[in-house]
């Protein structure tokens, strides 16, 4: 673990936690196993002089292991045989400091070790080129990804939250989504159901829903293809789009209540329409916000502003807190060449270009896979994120999740203007907006 | 399968002038909203019956009705009139409380 990463991630958290009244943290649980057991990690206040933080830290016994290159902050040691708890508490009393908190440390061997796992950019971004992508440019600027490794240091498993795939079906006998389809029991025996044909069997004929389903869960560590957002997921498979890839209001209906009616918290939507407003379609959203789901939307691929006199494209214009509608960046993070835009329709960005997921439909089998690009892609990295979120924080509703996903963004340049926020999800800093050091820290005893 | 070969035939007719837009990747093409020719969603007072679309609606050839929950109804009519004479008759009925168009939504 290098001293960068742990400077990004203790920034990272402080600047989540800067705005909240200074509160006791409390180390709890899984926490406490994940800070180094002899330091703290303090910033003093700007007033505070050099000779003050020295006297500080010596007076204690402690020695600065750092400075950590960030303004007022110091990595500290403290003597053997005192306890986090005393160190925490006498830094929190200290008039100079800001703030004290754990060091904590985030482990690499969270990172999976799918066979593919070298071509999925959105989760690391090295500047590889994706072999199989057709997207131009089809290599990135390293770093330019979703910060999901730190996260999955803390969580992967997310299989208390079903996430609804409404799509094309999902290949639910995929080698890397079988194990983390949902359990409909007896009555949905199939994980789902088609509203397409009419029938139990969400089978998907067509490879777009098994591939939104592999990005939002592919089973993850399993030696095997790819890695979802989620490596363990309940996803559930809702067919509403027909053999054409087009679905109507009424299906839509349908397929919404279904979600809902059957305990999905999320649900993904990557199809889009537009001109006319919908009142069935955005009552039904309503719907899903009364029963506290959150619904991720695509923005639509057409190189157009959603905002525009007449360009409006549904659901993602739909104003709902529950929405999120998502726009697709390529690998260097700037907007996708095909993708909408819109500043007051469209709220984050995530990647869309060259994505690899698994793959169902003609001349595929259990173990196919395919790169394609769009905002179709984009969305279910932001559902997945909501779906985790969820699974992190079980006590979050629709609107604390849809609050962290886009406050715990990052701001890129691609985005300034063209969407509500600027931003660029990070799943990491959504996981730290919504458990920030207060709820994560304490072994106090 | 028959209900997505009528639905893929009834689609074919309306997209004909028109392009749904599309969520994955690729070129596409503005368009109006696409609908399914003679399909909408009525959506009736809780204490009405089917017996009130039938009373407003009958006159173009009813075809089907189906019942999505929620006291809205996919009604196929063999006559389209079209979204707006659709809304005129519904006037200031009490029973009908709204009627749409099936919209088309789509991913290519």
């Amino acid at each position: 673990m290098t001293l960068a990463v742990l400077v990004g991630a203790a920034l990272t958290l402080y600047a989540q936690v800067a705005a909240a009244p200074f509160a006791p943290p409390t180390l709890a649980g899984a926490a406490a196993s994940l800070y180094v057991p002899d330091e703290v990690l303090v910033k003093f206040k700007p007033t505070a002089s050099m000779q003050a933080r020295m006297g500080a830290m010596a007076a204690r016994g402690h020695s600065v292991v750092a400075n950590l290159n960030q303004p007022g902050w110091a990595q500290v040691k403290f003597l053997a045989g005192q306890t986090m708890e005393t160190a925490l508490t006498a830094y929190r009393n200290d008039p100079d400091v800001e703030y004290v908190q754990p060091n904590y440390i985030y482990r690499a061997t969270a990172v999976p070790n799918d066979t593919q796992y070298g071509q999925l950019w959105a989760f690391r971004n090295t500047g590889q080129t994706v072999t199989t992508g057709t997207y131009a440019p089809n290599a990135g600027t390293v770093g330019n990804d979703m910060n999901i490794e730190l996260a999955w240091s803390r969580i992967t498993d997310c299989t208390s939250v079903v996430v609804a795939v409404l799509d094309s079906g999902v290949n639910y006998n995929h080698q890397d989504l079988a194990a983390n389809m949902w359990n409909g029991g007896s009555s949905f025996p199939n994980h789902g159901h088609d509203f397409a044909d009419n029938d139990n069997d969400p089978m998907d004929p067509s490879g777009h829903g098994t591939h939104l389903a592999g990005i939002i869960g592919a089973v993850g560590n399993n030696g095997t293809g790819t890695a979802g957002v989620c490596q363990k997921a309940s996803i559930m498979a809702v067919r509403v789009l027909d053999a054409a890839g087009n679905v109507t209001t009424a299906t839509a209906l349908q397929g919404i209540s279904f979600a809902v009616t059957n305990g999905a918290r999320v649900i993904n939507m990557s199809f889009v329409g537009g001109g006319s407003f919908d009142q069935l379609f955005s009552d039904a959203i309503t719907n899903a916000q009364n029963s506290d789901v959150v619904v991720v939307v695509a923005a639509g691929n057409e190189t157009s502003d959603n905002d525009a006199a007449g360009s409006a494209r549904y659901p993602c214009n739909f104003t709902q807190p529950n929405l999120v509608c998502v726009t697709a960046l390529d690998q260097n993070y700037a907007l996708a060449n095909f993708s909408n835009w819109g500043a007051s329709s469209v709220d984050v960005g995530a990647p869309g270009t060259n994505i690899l997921s698994t793959w169902a439909g003609a001349g595929s089998n259990n173990a196919s896979y395919n790169t394609i690009d769009g905002t179709s892609m984009a969305s279910p990295e932001v559902a997945g994120l909501a779906t985790m979120l969820r699974a992190f924080n079980p006590q979050y509703t629709f609107l604390d999740t849809v609050n962290a996903i886009k406050n715990g963004g990052r701001s890129i340049p691609a985005l300034a203007g063209k969407t509500t926020t600027g931003k660029a999800v990070d799943v990491m800093s959504s996981l730290a907006y919504i458990n920030p050091p207060m709820g994560l820290t304490a072994t106090v005893r | 399968m028959k209900v997505g070969v009528r639905r893929l035939i009834a689609l074919a007719v309306t997209l004909a002038g028109t392009t749904a837009v599309s969520a994955c990747g690729g070129p596409a093409v503005r368009a109006q909203q696409a609908r399914v020719p003679g399909e909408y969603l009525v959506t009736l007072a809780a204490r009405d019956s089917v017996k009130a679309i039938v009373d407003r609606y009958g006159r173009f050839g009813i075809k089907s009705i189906q019942d999505l929950g929620q006291h809205i109804f996919l009604v196929t009519l063999t006559k389209d009139p079209g979204p707006a004479e659709m809304e005129q008759l519904r006037g200031a009925n009490a029973s009908i409380q709204a009627v749409q168009p099936n919209f088309v939504y789509g991913i290519r």
